[in-house]
């Protein structure tokens, strides 16, 4: 059974900055993210990885091509008809402190989602705003604090809290573990694979460390330069990556084992 | 080796409340890497901030920190301004924040060192194109072009680190330098800061999460838990064979390419 939850097709971006400075930064990308089965992308810093996850949710319109989420168009969407979609894709930056306004209270911020979509009202959202911290292995107290009062790790699990809490069906994570030390990662990642579970959700999870993205995708979409240039099984990533610039990634990474 | 930092009973607070950074004491030598890990939220930024002298009017600091055996608590904001220019630089964790948004890359650059050194502008246009090749920004004339928008995470993040390095600094303090970099552009940026330190003598010490990148490039590794120095000491002794247990459940947690799915 094939079940198609999103579907990028000959999906291209080029931004215009006037005096010469035009970058192609998204060229003919296709591809398809099946129900439960998360993607992962990976490759050079500054290829296009943010730029498509942009165009999935809105943020930035497509030059040419077409997304369809459970075979529906999505890209070119009117702001009414954008709503209704983007209840069921969240996004997870890369930088926690540019998803909430410096003056918002994180609590307030866990329940905006909740409140906004009619899940909950305002006294509701903030109770719950307890028990969402808790999710991610926060201290409730927290709900108090402004955004800067937050170290950048405790303020991504915040961000990662929210976009669960109105159970979307496609969670794009930009980048989103980056900022966490190693042992809160590895929390959030088996939170992720949990709350997969538990809400039917799938993933597309954009990064850069090759060993994070493998864990809990089940494809890996190499990019290079505003391409697609290699898609392969997450499993049997080492044995069968192709492309020397895969293999490249794969030969750069860090490790602590001697 | 000379000796160029010690903390001395280091704390700092935030508006009163319990120490986030909470009595350390350590020593770094000339031309060292040294490597801080640990927690979210433990404290690293907080220190690195208060080496610098960069933290909030709302934080309260104790104990001392010597710089070539001055102690830059006792210093007065001018004269702090001056020693951040000649001989600490920083290299923030969200770079993005301390830009302004809406002056291009180039014009900001340019403004950087301009407060810090007196050379003609196109000494300046050049050394600015040498520093962003050497982060692997090959397409400088485009980057200096841009809003800070308009470049990727791991672009902006790689200005910062052009920019603090272009100043030659005899300690720079790095806050995850290289967490939003793909694993080849970390690799080549790794390159230059050990470069740093070999040819101009510089100190570095650098916040990471990336357990590999402590493992293979420092003197020495700091561990941080709860505001405490929990673990210090060289490569081998704090990753290879810890004695807490904290570094120790650090360790295991790290996720490896050659580690079984998750899923
Ligand atoms: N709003 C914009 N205006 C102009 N150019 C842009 C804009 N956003 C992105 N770009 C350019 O598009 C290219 C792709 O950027 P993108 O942010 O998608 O990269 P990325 O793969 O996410 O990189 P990183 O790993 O560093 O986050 C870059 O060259 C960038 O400068
Ligand atoms: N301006 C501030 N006001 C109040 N509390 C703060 C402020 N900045 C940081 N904190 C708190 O101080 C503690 C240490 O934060 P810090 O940013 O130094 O941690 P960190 O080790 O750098 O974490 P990360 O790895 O997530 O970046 C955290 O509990 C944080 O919530
Ligand atoms: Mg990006
Ligand atoms: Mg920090």
């Amino acid at each position: 059974m094939e079940d198609k939850l999103l579907e990028l097709e000959h999906v291209s971006k080029t931004f215009s900055g006037g005096k010469g400075k035009t970058v192609e930064a998204v060229k003919d990308v296709s591809f398809t993210v099946y129900k439960n089965e998360s993607l992962g992308i990976v490759g050079e810093s500054g290829c296009g990885k943010s730029t498509i996850a942009r165009m999935i949710t809105g943020l930035t319109a497509v030059s040419s091509g077409k997304i369809l989420l459970e075979g529906n168009v999505i890209s070119g969407l009117n702001r009414r008809e954008q709503r209704e979609v983007y209840r069921n894709i969240q996004m997870v930056f890369q930088d926690p402190y540019s998803a909430i306004s410096p003056r918002m209270p994180v609590g307030t911020f866990l329940g905006e989602g909740l409140v906004h979509f009619g899940i909950m009202n305002r006294k509701e959202a903030e109770a719950e705003a307890g028990r969402l911290l808790e999710m991610v292995d926060l201290e409730p107290q927290l709900a108090d604090r402004l955004p800067h009062q937050l170290s950048g790790g405790q303020l991504q699990r915040v961000v990662i809290a929210r976009a669960i809490s109105i159970h979307p069906r496609l969670v794009i994570l930009d980048e989103a573990t980056s900022a966490l030390d190693v042992s809160v990662q590895k929390q959030i990642l088996e939170l992720l694979v949990r709350l997969q579970k538990e809400f039917h959700l799938t993933y597309l999870f954009i990064g850069h460390d090759l060993a994070v993205v493998r864990s809990i995708t089940k494809q890996i979409c190499v990019m290079k330069d505003g391409r697609i240039i290699e898609k392969v099984a997450s499993a049997s990533l080492l044995e069968k990556a192709g492309e020397n610039y895969t293999k490249q990634l794969l030969s750069s990474v860090f490790s602590v084992r001697e | 080796m000379e000796e160029i930092l010690r903390l001395e009973h280091f704390s700092v607070s935030y508006d009163g409340r319990r120490a986030v950074v909470d009595d350390v004491s350590l020593q770094i030598g000339q031309g060292e890497i040294v490597t801080i890990v640990g927690e979210s939220g433990s404290g690293k930024s907080t220190l690195l901030h208060g080496i610098q002298g960069l933290l909030p009017s709302s934080a309260a600091t104790k104990g001392k920190v010597l710089l070539f055996g001055q102690d830059l608590t006792k210093l007065d904001a001018a004269a702090r301004r001056k020693m951040r220019g000649e001989q600490i630089s920083m290299i923030f964790q969200d770079t993005g924040r301390y830009m302004n948004p809406i002056s291009r890359i180039g014009k900001q650059y340019t403004g950087f060192l301009k407060q810090h050194m007196h050379r003609p502008e196109d000494e300046l246009l050049a050394l600015e194109r040498e520093m962003l090749r050497k982060v692997n920004l090959t397409d400088t004339e485009r980057v200096l072009s841009c809003y800070p928008f308009e470049l990727s995470g791991g672009m902006r993040q790689r200005v910062g680190i052009a920019m603090a390095l272009s100043l030659k600094p005899k300690l720079l303090l790095a806050d995850e330098p290289t967490s939003a970099l793909d694993v080849t552009v970390q690799a080549q940026v790794v390159k230059e800061l050990a470069a740093l330190c070999k040819k101009e003598g510089a100190t570095i010490i650098m916040v990471t999460h990336n357990m590999g990148v402590a493992a293979n490039i420092s003197d020495r590794v700091g561990v941080m838990q709860n505001g405490r120095l929990s673990e210090w000491g060289t490569v081998t002794e704090v990753i290879r064979e810890p004695k807490e247990s904290y570094t120790k459940s650090l360790l295991s947690s790290i996720v490896e390419l050659s580690d079984p799915q998750l899923i």
